[in-house]
């Protein structure tokens, strides 16, 4: 019923003398001239908010969005949908952190939305066809960008789409950065990183391969003929252990340099026993390189298990395949054969001391506890830095292992040319996963639209903030329309103590079923098998949508004063009527996902 | 996915029985348990009105805003009013009317029981509805019999809370071997709306009891109203069930079947429920624990007799 109708329904009735009253007391007329709504003092509005999911991930990305087209078996929409925000479904479908599933409301009831899964699941889905959108018309802007890791291709790709002419650099003969030299082929295997890139070359991004900068073309060069640069060129620098760079040892290797072996196709020679140090990802991952390269594999952390950088996961997962954790424990020399071979390493217990400003404990040595491991290779990953040797007379700041940036991404720097300076990933101040890298690339394109535009870069960044956290959106900076066509409140957060979990049905997550440890470890072949459409439309549809209507009629069953509106059939959702709304808050108590708030009026 | 209120939606967005501007308090639950009903009910439905907050809110004389034929009458005589009501219609054939009694618990449980215990006993065709917010809200918070224990109201203020347990109408009314009772609560419309239909089919004493949250005497936030009856049912307090006569052969073999309609996924202590109402805020510890109890002698009961029913095959 429209607002309107209603009125014209009002019949009120005034006795104009005794003669007016019925002998038999009957109505004849309805309350309608009684408008209710002046008692309110806080009214009802709807209004989509942020999801925990979406403020958790470091891109921003709209899940909630693309989780109701996919359930609506909307694929490509869906994709589309994911690419506003997130340009490589099919890439951080594999190897993201999962910072929304920790984040997601659904675990307050059974478990978490299998989150990446399905992510994966729509990159794949579009990974054969034409993946990648029509560009803005060029802005005669010139950008180059320095290495083509996650970063270096986010920025490649939101600055293409925004008009840019984009020049990719990369030392390499093939792109991809630590996608390719880091992360292991059964993680992330190599035709889908090829795959993204060969959308970003018709996109019109162009490749510089095995260009260094300092040694093909050097920097001067490429800040007087480009406009912007972004260096995204990463932490490859392995930190070295002091013990192991005196021992004057062959048989001692950083994780990195045997990742980067191995999948440059070589299959380095490690012998029997491997002793990894270290607890990041890269010694995990080098640990399972090792264990499928044929060797048994000792991984010593000085710290305890909770306290690993490592993903937990992946943590399991080499457990599974037979990877050996010695928590607790540090190397303290090599002894070393006759033939300068490696015999063992002796290596000593340690116990969770002073907490650091990290907020971790600063192990110690337990005095006299040592024992030995015996090892034919070391390897060692306890960290990584980036190499900047080629901005060494630029950067203003020469004592800093990583480039300082401001919050926009630019950095100072006393550079002769025109070309203003912006860095991300790795190399950057940014956390160093996937997912921050694709940010920070999203990030860096934006600040140079807005220098490019004048507009001023803090100010923008502040409005199209997703949430709370540090995330922004594309599709806000471009203005785009969401899913739900109602207004947003964005920098406000559902989390779980605003869902009514009363009203959804408890159902078992996704649990994929992968190959066997002893099977996997074998080879280098991916293990993780991709959703069937089914298991990730039923996926899907376990989805809570916090914080975004889905039209569940909760609010119109409830309102005791009959003033929600129904419009489903015309547009979109409900309106309300506020000529009768008493603001009770009902409707907003018993929205299952809070997609109303209360305001004041 | 989201538990959907199953109620069919063309119901729930076109025609509509009940009409705003009532003044009823922010909060209340009664007018969302008659939205529902009268969306069960249809519009060949003629409503009877003892004293009570809605006879009050739904419009004074000369207005009504119930799209529905409605009577007003004294306090004592909302049954044998609908009684009257009722065999009139039938003497005009009309069969097709359903006659409910909207009466609060007041009407039901105290004042109106004669009238009620009359009509129910006659086995006369009509719906007794009694929306029980637990005292005599509309006059200011007194004291009825189907106050709980431990609840604070005017006639029962701090230092003398009512110490008597709620009178059990549901157990009253089936001593009076009625053709269907049923308890339900907004919180569960769908169920409400079901119970509704369930009652217009059949022909008999119907009686049905709604728990029904009042903002005011409750002493709670309007907004939470749904939520305190949800809560009611989680803990057991309220527990929502149907019991229906299935006539015998022959006379004197009538059975009566049990059914528990709404099972809670969520089992909540009853403090939960009492904790979050004003109303109770004074209550001790040891009171608490008698509710509690018997609130799971209520549920054990209730469990007992639906398995006697299941077993026994009806």
């Amino acid at each position: 019923m429209s607002v309107k109708k209603r009125s014209e329904m009002a019949v009120r009735y005034e006795f104009k003398s005794y003669r007016d009253i019925t002998p038999m007391h009957v109505s004849t007329g309805n309350m309608l001239y009684n408008k209710t709504g002046s008692w309110r003092f806080i009214k009802p509005v709807y209004e989509d908010k942020t999801p925990a999911c979406q403020n958790a991930c470091p891109a921003g990305n709209d899940i909630e969005g693309w989780l109701k087209l996919l359930g609506k078996r909307e694929f490509e929409k869906a994709y589309w949908h994911l690419k506003r925000e997130e340009p490589f479904p099919a890439i951080l479908g594999r190897v993201c952190f999962r910072f929304c599933e920790t984040a997601c409301n659904r675990a307050g009831l059974d478990s978490s939305i299998g989150i990446r899964e399905l992510e994966r699941f729509i990159g794949d889905q579009a990974i054969s066809g034409a993946s990648y959108p029509d560009v803005l018309p060029d802005n005669g802007k010139r950008l180059a960008v320095i290495g083509s890791g996650p970063a270096g291709m986010s920025a490649a790709y939101f600055a293409r789409y925004l008009g840019f002419a984009v020049t990719i650099f990369d030392k390499e003969d093939l792109p991809g950065g630590i996608l390719r030299l880091g992360i292991p082929a059964y993680r992330l295997p190599r035709e889908v990183v090829a795959a993204e890139f060969d959308g970003l070359v018709r996109m019109g991004v162009e490749m510089k391969l095995h260009t260094e900068i300092g040694r093909d073309i050097s920097m001067e060069d490429i800040v007087s003929t480009f406009d912007y640069v972004f260096l995204a060129t990463g932490a490859h620098q392995s930190l070295s252990l002091d013990m192991a760079e005196s021992s004057g040892c062959g048989r001692i290797m950083s994780g990195l340099s045997l990742l980067q072996r191995v999948a440059r196709g070589e299959s380095p020679e490690l012998g029997q026993r491997v002793v990894v140090i270290g607890g990041g990802n890269t010694a995990v991952d080098a640990a399972r390189t090792a264990i499928r390269l044929g060797s048994q594999v000792t991984v010593l952390y000085r710290r305890s298990e909770s306290e690993m950088p490592a993903h937990p996961e992946d943590v399991r997962e080499a457990c599974e395949e037979g990877v050996v954790f010695r928590f607790l424990a540090a190397p303290e020399h090599i002894c070393l054969l006759p033939d300068a071979t490696i015999e063992k390493l002796v290596c000593c217990e340690m116990t969770p001391g002073p907490l650091d400003a990290t907020g971790r404990c600063t192990p110690v040595r337990k005095e006299g506890m040592t024992f030995d491991v015996p090892a034919d290779t070391l390897v060692t990953a306890i960290g990584e830095a980036p190499a900047l040797d080629y901005l060494q007379s630029f950067m203003l700041n020469t004592a800093s292992s990583f480039i300082e940036t401001q919050a926009d991404l630019s950095v100072a720097c006393r550079l002769p040319g025109k070309a203003k300076v912006f860095a991300g990933g790795d190399a950057g101040q940014t956390p160093r996963t996937v997912v921050h890298a694709v940010a920070s690339g999203k990030r860096a394109a934006i600040a140079m639209d807005c220098d490019r535009k004048g507009l001023d870069a803090a100010n923008v960044f502040q409005q199209i903030q997703v949430g709370d956290g540090s995330a922004i959106s594309f599709s806000r900076y471009m203005s785009w329309l969401p899913v739900n066509p109602v207004p947003r409140n964005d920098q406000c957060v559902v989390d779980r103590r605003k869902i009514v979990y009363d009203y959804f049905i408890k159902a078992p997550g996704l649990r994929k079923v992968i190959q066997p440890g002893e099977l996997r470890k074998t080879a280098f072949t991916p293990y993780q098998p991709s959703l069937t459409p089914d298991e990730a439309l039923t996926e899907a549809a376990r989805c809570m949508h916090c914080g975004r209507c889905t039209e569940c009629d909760n609010c119109l069953i409830f309102c005791p004063d009959v003033s929600i509106l129904d419009q489903t059939r015309d547009s979109f959702g409900y309106a309300i009527d506020y000529d009768y709304c008493k603001g009770c808050g009902i409707c907003f108590a018993e929205c299952p996902r809070n997609a109303i708030s209360m305001i004041e009026e | 996915m989201q538990r959907k209120i199953a109620i069919p939606r063309e119901l729930l967005v076109d025609e509509e029985l009940m009409l705003p501007g009532m003044t009823s308090c922010q909060g209340c639950a009664a007018p969302i348990s008659m939205k529902i009903a009268l969306k069960a009910l249809g519009n060949r439905t003629v409503i009877v009105f003892p004293a009570c907050c809605f006879c009050v809110f739904q419009g004074g004389y000369p207005y009504s805003n119930l799209k529905v034929p409605v009577i007003h009458c004294p306090f004592e005589t909302s049954a044998v009013v609908a009684s009257g009501a009722a065999a009139a219609l039938d003497v005009r054939g009309e069969k097709d009317t359903t006659v409910m009694v909207w009466a609060g618990d007041g009407g039901t449980f105290d004042i109106g029981i004669q009238a009620l215990s009359g009509a129910a006993e006659r086995n006369d065709n009509i719906l007794f509805v009694c929306y029980d917010n637990e005292a005599y809200m509309n006059t200011g918070i007194q004291r009825s019999s189907a106050t709980p224990m431990g609840a604070w109201t005017t006639t029962t203020p701090a230092g003398s809370l009512k110490s008597e347990p709620k009178k059990d109408i549901e157990q009253i009314m089936l001593a009076h071997h009625i053709a269907y009772m049923a308890t339900a609560s907004p919180a569960y419309p769908d169920d409400l709306y079901r119970k509704f239909q369930k009652a217009r089919q059949i022909t008999g004493m119907k009686f049905i009891h709604l728990l029904s949250a009042c903002p005011p005497g409750w002493r709670i936030d309007p907004a939470d109203s749904v939520r305190t009856m949800r809560l009611a049912t989680q803990s057991r307090v309220f527990p929502i069930y149907e019991v229906t006569k299935q006539t015998g052969a022959a006379p004197g073999e009538d059975t009566w079947e049990y059914d528990i309609t709404v099972i809670p996924e969520k089992e909540v202590p009853v403090s939960d429920y009492l904790k979050s109402q004003g109303r109770f805020r004074l209550m001790t510890d040891d009171m608490v624990m008698k509710i509690q109890k018997q609130a799971d002698r209520k549920w054990r009961d209730l469990v007992e007799k639906r398995d006697a029913t299941r077993l026994s095959g009806v």
